[in-house]
């Protein structure tokens, strides 16, 4: 049966810049807000967006991330009709390759999309943090009578420069893109959510796909070739956050967002739920002697000590005497009696003995250890 | 005689009955709308969740479960089994409501009632059956039941356990006398003797069972299931198996706050949450709980979801609550989607679902007599 739109959600990617903390998960498997993972922001977004054929597109190191997403029960996307499928690439009659980049990734997924049969593909990125509700801009494209539209957002005109920008017209159609300028005419940046027509997208594909010198990617290749062709394209602006959380220092400042009241995020927001696969683990407990101020817990967690500015995932145990602060603490790790931390991430399942003191209170760097660390107690480390 | 492989795979295998006879008298200010299964416990659990996930928890696939009325929220709760992984092709959970039939309005009993689904558990192949009812919240494992079971020969085994006798909790429930082998001699009705607390939970083979329902089927005199075990004690062989892991058993208002805070202890969850025994509910997907700038949390148990702004002491907190600024809670109960506005103050209450406690309202009880603010009301 034809399907107006099948997501697609690039979560493939090395992890490179995060592989201080975990050099063996994907990037999109990475725990954040406490109890999710950054990928239940896109694939949330397609469930309440009401797009329920998604396809996960995987390469590096995906074991977590498959038996994470599973069929796609916890987002309501285990659906007759649709679902999820992970897509991992395949050997196939001509044998078998990598995918080589993005727009290459979606290619050799080709009979997959044929399959579904959709109107319209919805590219996404699997390690971004935002709500967005792309029923919206599937309407924009429609009345635009738009062939490829790119999802934008301001940013700071000095920072212009790491992003593709997008120069458009009154109208939102764009008529140059710059990958990363170093003279930025504009501030809008592309966020890597593209829709585009199926039928015209197959084209560039099997075209860019002949191209040798071509790194195979949206951004740099089938973007421009469309622009230079004269594809109608448009820019659709988003206004509300949106975070790239691909470093350390991002990832530790998206999680530090969540605190300040009224976030933009915001997700408590009950019309706009936020799914994730949910721990069995009995609520958290605060006992008497311990101090929690503003900060985020999550369930399992046992606190016995202080925890100040800090978002805490499922399971954690801080113990007697121990003080937190400014600090993200992943799965089930255990911090014991009278240890200090300030300004850090602790990887999941980390073990931090008794009176370790660990990152600097004044200082600008984010200190990380990594997942299932081991800490003899009395350690320095920072 | 020669059992086909499909018997083989259903010897030792136990059919879980969860039977909901449970008396709400003293407790009837939670049940207006729910039966004492889905009263909410311990944060984020349903008092169902707990027996349920024991049976799980002991590999029984099969459960059967007998409803009196107000089941509605149950239905909603246990969504088919799936939080227990018991939305099976085969196999799986099974709800059973009580028939109505108009033209007899005598009050029916659990026996009544099971007998009316009778040829269902007639064309199960599970050879023992295990009969137990949701509000004596433990974690018994029934494989050990059984194992005890077999052991004794026994025809019928009951589960008990033996509590210290200043202890003042399990004031209604029976106890059982038994001799120096473990054989039950004699049910005992409330407070008489008490260090045997009967925990209501019976493990027998199917057949016996169905046996028992036919032959009552005429005699309607008693209806307690129960009662029509021990009716048997002289031909039948009833013995009993010790369990000595957390037991409490939800029968009143006065139970039900009692020990809900007594779970504010480290060693009391510990008792009832172990990994190796987890308990499965119904999954919300709430966001972690915030404490904000001015909070002030000590000694208390929080599910997800919340917002804490004011100051929380000894309290059970449930999901989605939220405590304004000023506001102070201290030993009490708040369920799912509750309010405390600011300057509001709260000692030994309970507030029900969707609840809301408005500005500087002040309430306080008592820990044997908590004030009770039912669902859905604003004061």
């Amino acid at each position: 049966m034809a399907k107006e739109v099948l997501a697609l959600i690039l979560a493939g990617g090395q992890s490179t810049r995060l592989g201080t903390l975990n050099k063996k998960l994907a990037k999109p498997a990475f725990t954040f807000g406490g109890k999710y993972r950054i990928i239940d922001f896109t694939l949330s977004n397609c469930a309440n967006s009401d797009i329920n054929t998604v396809g996960v597109l995987t390469q590096f190191e995906p074991l977590v991330l498959n038996s994470y997403i599973g069929i796609g029960r916890p987002w309501g996307l285990d659906r007759k009709d649709g679902g999820v499928n992970i897509l991992p690439p395949y050997l196939k009659e001509k044998g078998g390759e990598w995918y080589k980049g993005t727009a290459n990734a979606v290619y050799q997924n080709m009979d997959y999309i044929e399959m579904q049969n959709p109107k319209y593909i919805l590219v996404l990125s699997g390690d971004h943090i935002y709500k967005m509700d792309y029923a919206k801009m599937i309407d924009f494209h429609k009345e635009k009578e738009s062939e490829a539209t790119i999802t934008v957002i301001k940013v700071p005109l000095k920072e212009a420069s790491r992003f593709g920008i997008m120069n458009t017209r009154k109208d939102n159609s764009i008529y140059e893109f710059d990958e990363k300028p170093k003279q930025p005419k504009n501030d809008l940046a592309s966020m890597g959510v593209y829709l585009f027509n199926w039928e015209i997208l197959k084209k560039y594909l099997a075209k860019d796909d002949k191209n040798k010198s071509s790194s195979h990617d949206f951004g740099k290749n089938i973007i421009p070739a469309m622009l230079s062709a004269g594809v109608k394209l448009y820019a659709y602006p988003f206004k509300d956050y949106w975070k790239d959380v691909g470093t350390i220092e991002s990832l530790w400042q998206a999680n530090m967002d969540l605190l300040k009241i009224d976030n933009e995020l915001n997700l408590f927001d009950k019309d706009w739920k936020i799914y994730s696969v949910n721990s069995l683990q009995p609520p958290q407990y605060v006992s008497r002697e311990s101090k929690v101020v503003n900060s985020m817990i999550s369930e399992g967690c046992k606190i016995f000590g202080t925890v100040v500015n800090s978002v805490l995932s499922p399971g954690v145990q801080i113990g007697k005497g121990a003080y937190v602060s400014d600090t993200v603490i992943m799965r089930n790790a255990i911090i014991r009696e009278n240890t200090i931390i300030h300004r850090s991430i602790i990887g999941s399942r980390c073990e931090i003995n008794e009176e370790c003191s660990i990152g600097k209170e004044d200082s600008s760097n984010i200190t990380v250890v990594p997942y299932d660390y081991f800490m003899e107690g009395g350690t320095v480390y920072e | 005689m020669t059992i086909s492989w499909k018997g083989v795979r259903y010897m030792n295998n136990i059919l879980g009955v969860i039977n909901l006879n449970e008396k709400e008298d003293k407790i009837h200010k939670l049940t207006y709308n729910r039966p004492i299964a889905s009263i909410p416990f311990a944060g984020r659990y349903r008092i169902i969740d707990f027996v349920l996930s024991n049976m799980v928890n002991s590999k029984i696939d099969k459960v059967f479960m007998f409803t009196r009325n107000k089941y509605r929220s149950l239905v909603d709760h246990i969504e088919h089994g799936r939080p227990w992984d018991l939305d099976r092709k085969n196999e799986g959970l099974f709800m059973f409501n009580p028939l109505i039939n108009y033209y007899s309005n005598v009050r029916r009993g659990d026996m009544d009632i099971i007998r009316d689904y009778l040829d269902y558990i007639f064309y199960t192949k599970e050879e023992y059956i295990i009969i137990c009812p949701s509000n004596m919240i433990c974690t018994v494992n029934f494989r050990d039941v059984l194992k005890k079971h077999l052991e004794k020969k026994a025809d019928i085994t009951v589960v008990y356990k033996n509590i210290k006798e200043s202890d003042e909790m399990f004031e209604d429930c029976d106890s059982i006398a038994l001799d120096e082998d473990g054989m039950a001699i004699d049910l005992i009705r409330k407070k008489k003797q008490h260090n045997n607390v009967f925990m209501e939970t019976f493990l027998m083979k199917r057949k016996l069972f169905i046996d028992l329902l036919n032959k009552k089927i005429l005699g309607a005199d008693h209806d307690l299931f129960k009662d029509t075990v021990f009716e048997l004690k002289n031909n039948k062989n009833i013995y009993t198996y010790e369990y000595k892991g957390y037991l409490v058993c939800i029968n009143s208002i006065k139970e039900y706050f009692g020990r809900s805070l007594d779970l504010l202890s480290e060693d009391t969850m510990n008792n009832l949450f172990h990994q190796t025994w987890p308990i499965f509910t119904k999954v919300k997907d709430e966001p972690p709980t915030i404490y904000q700038k001015n909070a002030v949390v000590e000694n208390c148990l929080l599910a997800g979801g919340c917002c804490i702004e004011g100051e929380v002491y000894d309290s059970v907190i449930f999901r989605r609550v939220n405590i304004h600024d000023t506001a102070s809670v201290k030993s009490c109960i708040l369920m799912q989607n509750t309010t405390v506005e600011q300057g509001a103050v709260l000692e030994y209450a309970i507030l029900d679902k969707n609840s809301r406690v408005s500005k500087n309202m002040v309430l306080k009880g008592t820990r044997d007599n908590p004030i009770v603010i039912e669902k859905g009301q604003i004061i």
